[in-house]
């Protein structure tokens, strides 16, 4: 067992506050990852969580004991690196095996366990080398071997991909999958990739200046976000946003004005009024090319044709909208094309940025 | 890695031929070499060249062999192997040496370099006192320590260990060796200390962390972690210093000129006396000559030490 609770959690490096009460659960065996931009507070959480640093206001729960001040090497969590930080004059299998050393556990009893982790990580042949002449996806194996030996009940990693190149990120992520599933322990991952994130988490937590912006599985982050924030940071293309007036007719139906000129008719089930100032957040998958006239026309000032898809980009003086469209579109640039939003796809937020929507 | 390919007059790439503007930075390079090189020829390779072929002539500043200087082969060596001063002050230097720049100097200097990369309430003032000896001039400073150390009552160690009912004594006649090698280290710590500080620097901060994860005490991360990975800094300290202090003159000179007795006379002032007190410049020379010789030894011993460790 090993859950982590943070409960108003706050940090701050002499006037700058970094954390600024953050609270975030963290079931047993989850593997949650950190996201947000450059920071937000992500890397620190984390060095939080590791005892690196020291918790100024609230407390940082494991399996319901508080660890405020509890040492890094007794919390029974171990970290991986973003540089992996690996003991340049030591060995493969003697970087693995430091921390059993530093207790004292007899050389024989080491050599086997070194050997166990070894294998599952495909290091066997290389246990005798300096980390200087290992690969990066290499380095980065024995860095998680360093950490798995310790038979952690929770295991932080801090972007442990971002020096890898792209294929090999691809598949670290699924070796870190599989790991996760043998180990059975709790993970935190930080990342600023939000295809890492969606693609391995089974809760993510967004951050943004110190804040949890919403804390959720991938899935409901990308279906429900909490706020303009949250979707606009996750997916890609980002979700276009439009500012826009609501009107509610004495039929009951509602529709959204938006500045740019589209006309949006929405299910009703959201909180606002007549006349309210709205935004709308649409992600460019949601948008369809339908046969002029329509509803919604508008003139293309950018194709980009991936083959598999097509983004259409849509300027305007009140912003940009892009159209990402399965297929390849032959659609000239200045041409003026017909555009659908998909039924019920509409994110409502508040001017603030919070969601306004039921359910 | 690759050769420039480079595009001929007729179009054609060739890796061979240098282009007007390598011909260009070669020039370049050697016009930037230039000073060094005619400095140190002028002032060290001459010399150095000068000096052995003096070793081998009875050349002297009086005497008949001042007129008339003549080739004596290995005549000064055969003396000098057989000198019991020679002996003497190599073994004055070995202690010397040991002492004050691998034992004292070191040490300090490590102490130094690590205590100091801690918030101290007062490390500005700290480092100002271990840097200033080093910008003293040698010779000012020989002479403030014979202030320090002379004999008397009123001398400033002599005041000092009155306090704790200690006689005074006249410090340079009692405990020279041991004294000129407190004097060099004193001096000395800066130089370490800049050094290692900047070795332990160059420890990526993660490693720490790593280390601290990993559950290592302070004393297990300086020992497993902080000493072998200054390695490479430690033996170029000790390569830079070593020479440097086998070389030292002055600071000595100005202390003790190399006595009482022989007791401080290190190598560079027995060269001295040979030379410029006994006039013997040709034997002075020799001596120069075997002291240059061991000095490059033990350089290229620490430099064949600095490749294992990296």
């Amino acid at each position: 067992m090993a859950a982590i609770e943070l409960n108003g959690v706050q940090k701050s490096f002499g006037t700058v506050d970094v954390i600024k009460g953050v609270d975030i659960r963290i079931e047993d065996g989850e593997f949650a990852v950190f996201v947000g931009p450059s920071g937000c507070g992500k890397s620190t959480l984390l060095r939080l969580i590791a005892g690196l640093e020291s918790i100024n206001a609230g407390e940082f729960l494991l399996d319901g004991k508080s660890m405020n001040e509890v040492a890094p090497d007794k919390r029974g969590i171990a970290m991986v690196f973003q540089s992996y930080a690996l003991y340049p004059h030591m060995t493969v299998a003697q970087n693995i095996g430091f921390s059993l050393d530093l207790k004292k556990v007899p050389k024989d009893e080491i050599r086997a366990e070194v050997e166990k982790v070894a294998e599952m990580l495909q290091l066997s042949e290389l246990l005798d080398r300096r980390p200087a002449a290992l690969s990066g996806g290499q380095r980065q194996r024995v860095a998680i071997g360093r950490a798995i030996i310790k038979k952690p009940s929770v295991i932080l990693f801090d972007e442990p991909l971002s020096n890898l190149d792209a294929s090999l990120r691809v598949q670290m992520r699924a070796e870190l999958q599989r790991l996760h599933q043998e180990l059975a322990a709790t993970v935190v991952y930080v990342t600023h990739d939000q295809i890492e994130a969606m693609t391995m988490a089974d809760r993510i937590v967004v951050l943004k200046d110190g804040e949890v912006a919403q804390s959720a599985a991938p899935i409901d982050l990308y279906k429900r976000p909490a706020n303009t924030f949250v979707g606009t940071f996750i997916g890609s293309p980002r979700m276009n946003l439009l500012s826009a007036s609501v009107r509610r007719s004495s039929d009951g139906s509602v529709e959204a004005r938006a500045d740019n000129g589209w006309v949006i008719v929405l299910p009703d089930g959201f909180s606002a009024f007549d006349g309210d100032r709205i935004k709308i957040g649409i992600r460019p998958e949601h948008l369809r090319l339908v046969a002029l006239p329509a509803a919604i026309s508008a003139k293309v000032s950018v194709v980009e044709r991936l083959g598999v898809e097509t983004y259409l980009t849509f300027n305007h003086p009140k912003g940009s909208i892009v159209a990402r469209l399965e297929g390849d579109i032959t659609v000239k640039v200045g041409e003026q094309v017909g555009l659908e939003v998909t039924e019920n796809a509409c994110h409502l937020f508040d001017s603030s940025g919070a969601s306004i929507q039921s359910g | 890695m690759h050769t420039p390919m480079v595009e001929t007059t007729t179009g054609r790439s060739s890796p061979m031929t240098l282009t007007g503007y390598q011909r260009r930075a070669a020039w370049h390079l050697k016009l930037l070499l230039a000073p060094s090189v005619l400095l140190l020829g002028t002032f060290v390779i001459y010399p150095a060249f000068y000096s052995i072929y003096l070793s081998l002539t009875n050349e002297a500043l009086s005497g008949p062999a001042a007129l008339n200087p003549r080739f004596v082969g290995t005549r000064n060596y055969v003396r000098l192997f057989s000198d019991g001063g020679f002996w003497n002050s190599l073994l004055v230097t070995f202690w010397f040496v040991l002492g004050s720049a691998i034992i004292g100097q070191f040490i300090l200097g490590l102490v130094s370099a690590v205590l100091l990369r801690r918030p101290l309430r007062f490390r500005p003032l700290i480092n100002a006192i271990i840097l200033m000896p080093n910008a003293v001039p040698e010779v000012v400073a020989g002479f403030m320590w014979v202030g320090m150390l002379a004999g008397g009552e009123h001398a400033t160690l002599n005041k000092i260990v009155a306090w704790f009912g200690i006689p005074s004594q006249n410090w340079l006649v009692t405990f020279p060796l041991t004294m000129i090698i407190i004097v060099n280290t004193w001096r000395g710590i800066a130089f370490a200390m800049i050094l290692l500080t900047s070795g332990i620097s160059s420890i990526s901060h993660e490693l720490y962390e790593a280390a601290r994860m990993d559950g290592a005490t302070p004393r297990q991360i300086f020992f497993r972690l902080t000493l072998p990975l200054l390695m490479p800094t430690i033996f170029l300290y000790m390569l830079v210093s070593t020479v440097t202090t086998i070389a030292l003159f002055g600071l000595v000179y100005a202390l003790t000129r190399g006595g009482p007795g022989g007791a401080t006379e290190i190598i560079g002032i027995y060269i001295f006396n040979q030379s410029f007190t006994a006039f013997q410049l040709g034997f002075g020379s020799a001596v120069a000559v075997v002291m240059l010789a061991i000095s490059v030894v033990i350089g290229i011993g620490y430099v064949r030490l600095l490749k294992v460790q990296v």
